[in-house]
């Protein structure tokens, strides 16, 4: 009898899997940060405690002399007191093919100067986490690698997490494991955006799969979760790729007179558009990040994901973007990877 | 013995690395003269017309000058000057607005402008600073924008993490404007309207600043050119309302009127290039549309006909017609005529692309027809420079006949001196094209035209001064000798055999590289002979005496050196002797310096890794060269039982001298990895790069000898000499890849490799050449095939 206790109690504790905790927090990536109400409700409702904001991309000036700050941030409100700002910054891989050691010295000085100061405008008097954001190649991975320690230098030793795209998590053998402290997983962006088609290049399950499962668990850093929550129309001519059209929302696809729906996510355009910049002929495909894909993938990480305390960041925080999901469905994906 | 292989085959190895690097070091030049990279004899400065000079052509730079034509802040300082009175002058206005210390502007803020007391010391007798304590209405418009500098005028600096202060700036903006509404006096006032503009606009409030220039400053009948700016910052604010067809018309007329911003108006326009048609739309009169054709055609490379002909359609007095047409012949210059004369001068690697010679010829055919019309029709002033370009486009053509007529025709007319100083220049080349072969009768008729050119020379600048960053730009009169010394004059005597007047040119081009390469490659010793007469005893004939002037800059040393020299290619050594010994001693051991003189009478089994000399032994000069071998000559003659040694060690000397010896320098100036194995070029090459006489007199040892082993060590001396003619192939021509093959067995096959196997396979020095050659080694391991 003793026996069949302690199989009851072995079976029990294995049924129990280790618990996470989830923090849902979100990304800015606006260039200018003001107070919205919309915006304020998710954060209550989510509990957010933590705002990934962009603080600046990092560029070639025009005449390619030196990196420079692009389109930083202005905030014209300051942050409410219940959220934790972790700054982030995009780095063009571009910068990164033919630079000097002595040059990424001098970048990464003036990046974590630049950063401290926005961070003050912001409202906050210090952060504990720098984010960098860079998708970095084969060719300039030892030129990032290195910028990265820097960094890591120049923040007195802070946190210091860096975006990790699925190519990266696979491949880690030629994308190398960077020298941080965490990494953020983008989980979104992972298709063909140029190819033409009726895929969604944002999030598709088939596609975090080729990339992600035991990788997910294995990866040899704490790992933070980028999840998506926008969607855009990707425009095509002749079947070739001709850009993202910011202008086209959902709402103007529905206008019978101006499009055709071909089914799916693929729509045409009846007539020359310029106020959209589209011809007679042109396709937009529109693609999003519905909730109920995003649950599922969200529950396919949570499957292997390593225990403990993970950050689950949705990309990104636009009062007009998030109004379409339900509290309780961005809840619900936090709880899938719990 | 394989313990050679490895060192052998490291040998090789870097033998080929240096010939790849050398590649990659002759590929990649010095930087490109944005003012001179192509030859150019029609000058783009002939109309002076330097308001327009950011425009002239090169394809090197943005704009051509980037200053702009005239200075903002001295137009500005004439304004006030003008409006303060006589006792201002605009020097003091300068000075107080645009060029104050840090010190003194800080004194000035403190003292002055918040209590309005003391001028600082170096401003106490400021006119413009004491006449403006005097105007209530001045002092209180310098104090506000002293203030507003503070916000306003902000190095621009990415790095900077503060933002725009725009709050500020637009306070700023309004106060001005509520000043301005109150003020009486119109020059104060309009530029209170133009600083709120400003503010404004910097403060991002594009539409507000906007409102104003449209209501307060565009009907103003003010002459200042305060209006300009203010219209450029309203281009600027449209741009930022997107409104880019709007903007960039007015940018265009900015560009037009206001010299002062013309590049930066110049630089907005081609941004927001597009809508060209558009643009034109809002043209209010044919000169505006003059202009916008012009903008449009700025900064293009490409030979296009049709901005020219519009801008002469709707307005053909307009200066950008002769701006347009210096352009075109200048592109012209840059895409057909340089390559053309590289490729009729035999300059290596000098492609001629005929489908694009065609193209280009056909549309001179185009640009001469349009410039016909502007003579006839003489609605451009200038018409003169349409029958300049036709002569000009004749001479590129060959049309000498068709280029003399044009010249003609300008007789009865007046030009300017710039006009008549081209005139000249495209008569010089028509007559030097016209001359099927230069002889002393038509030298003598160029003469006048080059002494002319000589005197044009000499008037322009010779050094730069300080500061004078056109100076690169100011030497077109010596870039047109130059070219036409170099380009036109030289390779024409060359062509007929004349080297030594080709080398006379060349020196009166005074194209450093060129001029020495030919001088130390390319001339006998009787030339070099004839060249130190006519330095010690200019001659009588004028032609001659004018071409020979610059033998005045070469030293004797030099030319004994060179004439020495000369003689040791020629193996004619007394002569040598004569020569160097009239070299200063201290000159001719200069170089190469001691450390590298070799004994060229040392032989060996390979050439790599070299051995200068054998212990404490001292290298050899050239005039230790022409003594030694004239000493064995002469022990030839006279020692004949032991002539086989004597020619063994005059042909090791001669092989010494190649370019695969350790003594190269004694025969030539230059060492050059790429020389390896290549095709004739100097007529010293026989010795430097086939080591063919050297092969001829190691064969003459052998034949006279009868010891074995000595036969042995000719032949395989022989061997490397014949396997120096064989031609290396050059990296990346169509099929290296097979020839490369070819090459390599060619290096194991000889007959004297033959001969070594056969007949002088026991002795010694086949042993040991086995060991060391690798060629031979494979040669036997191969069969011997």
């Amino acid at each position: 009898m003793r026996w069949g206790y302690l199989f009851l109690l072995v079976v029990l504790l294995a049924a129990c899997k280790p618990g996470r905790k989830v923090n849902t927090c979100f990304y800015y990536w606006k260039t200018v940060y003001r107070q919205n109400d919309t915006a304020d409700s998710y954060i209550k409702h989510l509990k957010v405690h933590k705002l990934y904001v962009r603080i600046m991309d990092i560029d070639m000036a025009d005449d390619g002399s030196e990196p420079i700050p692009i389109s930083p941030i202005n905030f014209q409100s300051k942050l409410p007191d219940s959220l934790e700002i972790v700054p982030v910054v995009f780095i063009v891989n571009d910068v990164l093919r033919n630079i000097s050691h002595a040059r990424m010295d001098e970048l990464s000085r003036k990046l974590c100067v630049f950063v401290k100061a926005k961070v003050e405008q912001s409202g906050k008097v210090n952060f504990n986490e720098l984010q960098i954001d860079c998708d970095w190649t084969q060719e300039t991975r030892d030129n990032y690698f290195y910028l990265l320690k820097r960094i890591k230098q120049g923040i007195d030793n802070k946190q210091l997490s860096v975006t990790l795209r699925l190519h990266q998590l696979k491949n880690q053998k030629t994308s190398g494991v960077p020298p941080a402290d965490k990494v953020l997983l983008m989980c979104y962006n992972m298709g063909n955006l140029r190819k033409y088609g009726k895929q969604n290049s944002i999030i598709e399950l088939n596609e975090l799969k080729k990339y992600a499962g035991a990788n997910l668990g294995t990866y040899p850093m704490p790992m933070d979760i980028g999840l998506p929550l926008f969607g855009w129309a990707v425009a095509f001519r002749d079947k070739q790729y001709i850009g993202i059209d910011k202008r086209i929302n959902f709402d103007n696809l529905n206008h019978a007179k101006q499009f055709a729906s071909n089914g799916n996510n693929l729509y045409t355009a009846k007539t020359d558009l310029p106020a959209y910049g589209l011809q007679s002929g042109d396709v937009v495909r529109w693609e999003n990040s519905d909730i109920k894909t995003v649950q599922v993938a969200a529950s396919y990480i949570g499957q292997y994901l390593k225990a403990g305390e993970v950050n689950m960041v949705y990309f990104h925080l636009d009062g007009d973007l998030i109004k379409k999901y339900k509290y309780e469905d961005l809840e619900s994906a936090a709880d899938l990877v719990r | 013995m394989r313990i050679w292989r490895a060192p052998l085959i490291w040998c090789v190895s870097l033998i080929v690395c240096l010939c790849a690097g050398a590649v990659a070091i002759i590929a990649c030049g010095p930087e490109l003269d944005p003012y001179d990279y192509y030859v150019s004899f029609f000058h783009n400065n002939i109309q002076n017309q330097k308001e327009y000079r950011p425009f002239y052509y090169t394809s090197a730079l943005y704009v051509y000058d980037e200053t702009e034509p005239v200075s903002e802040a001295e137009i500005n300082a004439e304004e006030w000057s003008a409006y303060l009175g006589k006792e201002v002058s605009t020097a003091d206005v300068l000075k107080a607005m645009y060029h104050l210390t840090p010190q003194a502007d800080s004194v000035l803020q403190e003292g002055y402008l918040k209590a309005g007391e003391k001028l600082p010391d170096s401003l106490a007798n400021n006119s413009f600073l004491k006449a403006v304590k005097r105007n209530s209405q001045a002092l209180k418009y310098y104090r506000f924008v002293k203030g507003a500098e503070k916000i306003a005028n902000v190095a621009s600096d990415y790095w900077n993490p503060k933002p725009t202060d725009t709050i500020a700036l637009r306070n700023a903006g309004n106060a001005a404007l509520k000043t301005a509404l109150l003020e009486k006096d119109k020059f104060i006032q309009l530029r209170y309207y133009y600083q709120a503009q400003r503010l404004l606009h910097y403060g991002h409030a594009y539409s507000d600043a906007l409102k104003i220039y449209n209501r307060y400053l565009a009907l103003t009948s003010s002459k200042s050119h305060v209006k300009g700016w203010a219209l450029a910052l309203k281009a600027g604010e449209l741009r930022q309302l997107d409104d880019s067809v709007q903007s960039a018309y007015l940018f265009s007329k900015v560009c037009a009127q206001y010299p002062e911003r013309r590049i930066q108006a110049y630089i907005n326009y081609k941004y927001l290039q597009g809508n060209n048609a558009a643009v034109l739309a809002l043209a209010a009169n044919n000169n505006e549309k003059a202009v916008i054709y012009a903008m449009d055609a700025f900064g293009k490379t490409d030979n296009n006909l049709q901005p020219l002909e519009k801008v002469y359609e709707v307005e053909p007095a307009s200066p950008m017609v002769g701006l347009l047409l210096t352009r075109e012949l200048n592109k012209l210059e840059e895409q057909f005529l340089t390559p053309y004369l590289n490729k009729k001068n035999n300059v290596a690697y000098a492609d001629r692309d005929t489908k694009r010679e065609l193209a280009l010829r056909n549309y001179m055919g185009k640009l001469s027809s349009f410039c016909k019309l502007i003579v006839k029709e003489r609605k451009y002033p200038d018409y003169n420079m349409g029958t300049l370009a036709i002569a000009y486009i004749a001479w590129m053509q060959g049309d000498n006949a068709g280029g003399f007529e044009q010249l003609r025709s300008l007789n009865a007319e007046s030009l300017s001196p710039a006009m008549n100083d081209q005139k000249q220049i495209i008569q010089l080349l028509l007559s030097a094209q016209s001359i099927q072969k230069l002889n002393d009768v038509n030298e003598g008729q160029l003469l006048p035209a080059l002494k002319w050119l000589d005197t044009k020379v000499k008037e322009e600048v010779k050094k730069p001064k300080p500061n004078d960053y056109n100076y690169y730009d100011n030497r077109k009169f010596a870039n047109t000798s130059r070219d036409f010394y170099q380009q036109i004059l030289a390779p024409a005597y060359f062509r007929q055999g004349d080297s030594t007047k080709a080398a006379l040119a060349l020196l009166k081009s005074d194209a450093d590289y060129t001029v020495t390469d030919f001088w130390q490659n390319s001339l006998h010793s009787i030339q070099i002979a004839r060249m130190i007469r006519w330095k010690k005893v200019p001659p009588t004939v004028p032609y001659l005496n004018f071409l020979t002037g610059k033998l005045s800059d070469l030293k004797l040393n030099y030319l004994y050196d060179l004439l020495g020299t000369a003689y040791l290619r020629e193996h004619q050594y007394t002569k040598a002797i004569a020569a160097l010994k009239l070299v200063d001693p201290v000159e001719l051991n200069k170089y190469p310096e001691d450390y590298y003189k070799g004994d060229p009478f040392i032989d060996r089994i390979n050439d790599y890794p070299k051995v200068m000399r054998y212990g404490k032994t001292k290298g050899f000069n050239k005039l230790q060269f022409a003594e030694a071998m004239n000493d064995l000559e002469q022990k030839i003659k006279t020692d004949a039982p032991n002539s086989p040694s004597y020619y063994y060690r005059y042909a090791t000397g001669l092989y010494n001298t190649s370019h695969y010896g350790n003594a190269w320098y004694l025969i030539s100036y230059r060492w050059s990895s790429t020389d390896f194995g290549r095709q004739y070029k100097y007529s010293y090459d026989a010795d430097y790069i086939k080591a063919k006489n050297a092969e001829k007199y190691y064969l003459l040892a052998r034949s006279l000898s009868a010891n074995e082993e000595f036969k042995a060590k000719c032949t395989f001396m022989a061997a490397k000499c014949r396997q120096k003619q064989l031609i290396m192939p050059n990296y990346g021509i169509a099929n290296y890849d097979s020839l490369e093959k070819d090459y390599m067995m060619q290096l194991k096959s000889s007959d004297y490799f033959d001969e070594l196997k056969t007949k002088y396979r026991k002795t010694a020095i086949f042993k040991k050449a086995v060991g060391e050659c690798s060629y031979l080694k494979d040669y036997v391991l191969m069969g011997g095939n």
